[in-house]
């Protein structure tokens, strides 16, 4: 037995070993680190880039879409008004009754609709009024010319009532609310029944006179015969949200997990090859609760096919058995940096459930199939990709060595490239649609980034809620 | 000392904090990294690579015990896995040379001084070195230490024997030449 004396006084004395490293050292340090974030700051630009290229290509089609769909609405009463600029006119007369049926229906103007217009004295009014909402959006510089009498605008210099400036404002409003609400009827709200539904599409100011006189029964005539068709919005914002089961496979047909085969190769990396005389076995992993939320574009390619890309939060979840924690430091054998003492760590049992938890960022896009014609339910087949970062995780890895379950972030691969399929019923309740069904994702990439090649796969089973609002029936 | 904030500051990226955190530390761990290398060249290898690790794991560090403890257990394992990728100190372990063979005897009397004494743990052959440093240093077992270095727990604890036989008669030897030495003095 040795006296434990010397090694006490060697100790003591190491204790008070210091050296004054030379500059370079700190230098290197720096650089290795600046280096080490350069490269990690590209997969996080990445992300923000893709969601802000998805964010502002949505704001930028939808812009686009916009003035088009107001053209079309403004030629068609063109078209329909041929003698607009005439007060005198019949039709312009019949547009001035839509407008202050319209104009009626506004709770801005409800109080004085009609008086706001009377210092202008033009039946032209309304026409105008529409002229300088698209002009608006489009170039403001075409506003100052867009109709005898002088159209009403936000930026327009002449204005000086404040009642047109009222009415301007509510102009505005409907630039932004979309193509629909730029037409003058279309602030008419929606008629419920089978004649007057609100996806009835964009009716001219003598359709919807027509209607309103005459009843439902003549609208959908009516507006076939006089409404040139309207384009449709491109695309489509929407929102999902999924919950479910997160079971982790070791690949995609050979079900949960097994690391039987794995220690041999878990050792394997230590300098001097070799097979320990013993190794534990890790519990396997149950499948713990699992969901995602996000929000997506879609853009309509033919009559059934849809593509959608968006950005999504998924969280994922499994649970295992361990012992007791130990806030004592452990040696293990790490399987990316080698022998490491960690601080901490549970040990093999039964005796606590133990929740490893993965929260992702997801880039998923998909292909949408509509798969019947039917009117009230519609069924959809969903096939898509998603590129995944890891933002951050609690999960437990196991050393065979020791037994034990222990942190290490290091040891997962942190970009993860996934597979979907869904199938989904939809259906629209007022004019929101909504589609509901099964989803299954699958990881494609190994969530284990370890030399020793152990399996880990994430899978996702669950239900799959969609909602795009304002969505018009096809 | 409570490093929190610094090491808050230096999870932020902040070069300020990251300089000081260095400074407080680098003195002790160079002396650490010194004892397991056989240069200051390499000493100062391994100090960097283990600042480097220390910085991108920082995260990882979650205040329970000392900073201090936390970054030199870091230095060790990244002057252990110095030591495995120049795997040249494989063969050391082996080494059965009757010359380095140990003088048995009483514990000497520690008069050496601290850079005296880490010099002659430099001199010993490269895995009694890691072992010894290893045990007598940081006090891992002899078990942990077969784990470290891909050895069994009866080589390690023979080769220690041996490598601390050998340091104690080095130590003795110096003590005697240096009382001689005062002897001779006028």
């Amino acid at each position: 037995m040795q006296d434990p004396e010397f090694e006490k006084q060697v100790r003591k004395k190491m204790e008070e070993l210091l050296f004054s490293p030379s500059e370079s050292v700190w230098a290197g340090v720096e650089t290795r680190i600046k280096r080490d974030r350069d490269r990690r700051r590209p997969l996080l630009w990445m992300f923000l880039a893709a969601g802000l290229v998805l964010g502002g290509g949505f704001y930028l089609l939808n812009q686009r879409t916009d003035p088009s769909a107001k053209q079309i609405t403004a030629k068609s009463d063109a078209n329909h008004v041929p003698g607009a600029a005439t007060p005198s006119s019949a039709g312009s007369v019949k547009q001035q009754d839509a407008h202050e049926q319209s104009l009626s229906n506004d709770p801005e103007k409800s109080g004085d609709g009609k008086t706001s217009f009377k210092p202008n004295g033009s039946v032209k009014k309304p026409a105008s009024r529409l002229f300088s909402g698209e002009t608006h959006a489009a170039s403001p510089a075409k506003s100052d010319s867009g109709g005898a009498g002088g159209t009403p605008g936000t930026r327009h210099p002449s204005l000086d009532s404040k009642k047109e400036q009222r009415t301007s404002i509510t102009d505005n409003s409907d630039v932004a609310t979309g193509p629909g609400a730029t037409h003058p009827a279309s602030r008419i709200p929606p008629k419920p029944g089978p004649g007057g539904t609100p996806d009835a599409g964009h009716p001219t100011p003598d359709s919807q006179k027509q209607s309103l006189k005459e009843g439902t029964a003549a609208t959908k005539p009516a507006v076939a015969k006089s409404n040139p068709p309207a384009k449709k919005k491109s695309w489509q914002l929407g929102f999902t949200a999924a919950a479910g089961a997160s079971p982790i496979y070791q690949s995609l047909f050979q079900g949960a997990t097994s690391y039987t085969a794995a220690p041999l190769a878990y050792y394997s990396f230590s300098p001097a090859a070799r097979t320990p005389s013993r190794y534990y076995t890790p519990a396997q992993p149950k499948p713990g609760f699992s969901f995602s939320a996000g929000a997506f574009v879609q853009k309509t390619l033919g009559k059934r096919i849809s593509v959608s890309g968006g950005l999504n939060y998924h969280y994922f979840s499994n649970i295992i058995q361990t012992g007791d924690y130990s806030g004592y430091n452990l040696l293990i054998a790490s399987p990316n940096t080698g022998f490491a003492t960690v601080r901490g760590y549970y040990s093999n049992g039964n005796t606590q459930s133990y929740t490893n938890q993965y929260h992702f960022l997801e880039l998923p896009l998909n292909l949408n199939y509509q798969l019947n014609q039917g009117k009230k339910l519609l069924f959809f087949a969903e096939a898509g990709v998603s590129i995944a970062q890891l933002l951050s995780t609690n999960a437990l890895h196991f050393d065979y060595g020791t037994g034990a379950y222990y942190h290490d972030n290091s040891v997962f691969n942190k970009t993860q490239f996934n597979g979907a399929l869904a199938l989904q019923a939809g259906f629209y309740s007022g004019k929101t649609f909504f589609k509901l069904g099964p989803q299954l994702q699958y990881g494609f990439t190994n969530l284990l980034s370890t030399a020793t090649g152990d399996k880990q796969q994430l899978f996702f089973l669950g239900l799959q809620l969609t909602v795009i609002p304002g969505r018009t029936k096809r | 000392m409570d490093h929190r904030q610094l090491v808050k500051d230096c999870l932020k990226g902040d070069a300020a904090a990251q300089r000081e955190l260095y400074s407080m530390f680098t003195e002790n761990m160079l002396g650490i990294c010194y004892r397991y290398t056989k240069s200051m060249a390499d000493a100062e290898d391994v100090l960097q690579d283990g600042f480097v690790k220390v910085f991108l794991n920082l995260h990882q560090y979650k205040f329970q015990g000392e900073l201090g403890g936390w970054i030199r257990r870091i230095m060790v394992n990244t002057a252990i896995n110095w030591l495995k990728k120049n795997s040249w100190y494989q063969s050391d372990l082996l080494f059965t040379d009757t010359a380095l063979h140990p003088v048995t005897g009483d514990d000497p009397e520690m008069t050496l001084s601290a850079k005296e004494l880490a010099g002659l743990i430099r001199q010993l052959p490269p895995g009694y070195q890691a072992i010894f440093n290893l045990h007598a240093v940081e006090g891992y077992s002899h078990v942990e230490i077969g784990k470290i270095l891909g050895i069994n727990e009866g080589t390690s604890r023979s080769q220690y024997a041996r490598a601390r036989g050998l340091l104690i008669s080095w130590i003795k030897k110096l003590s005697t030449d240096a009382k001689t030495e005062s002897y001779a003095r006028p």
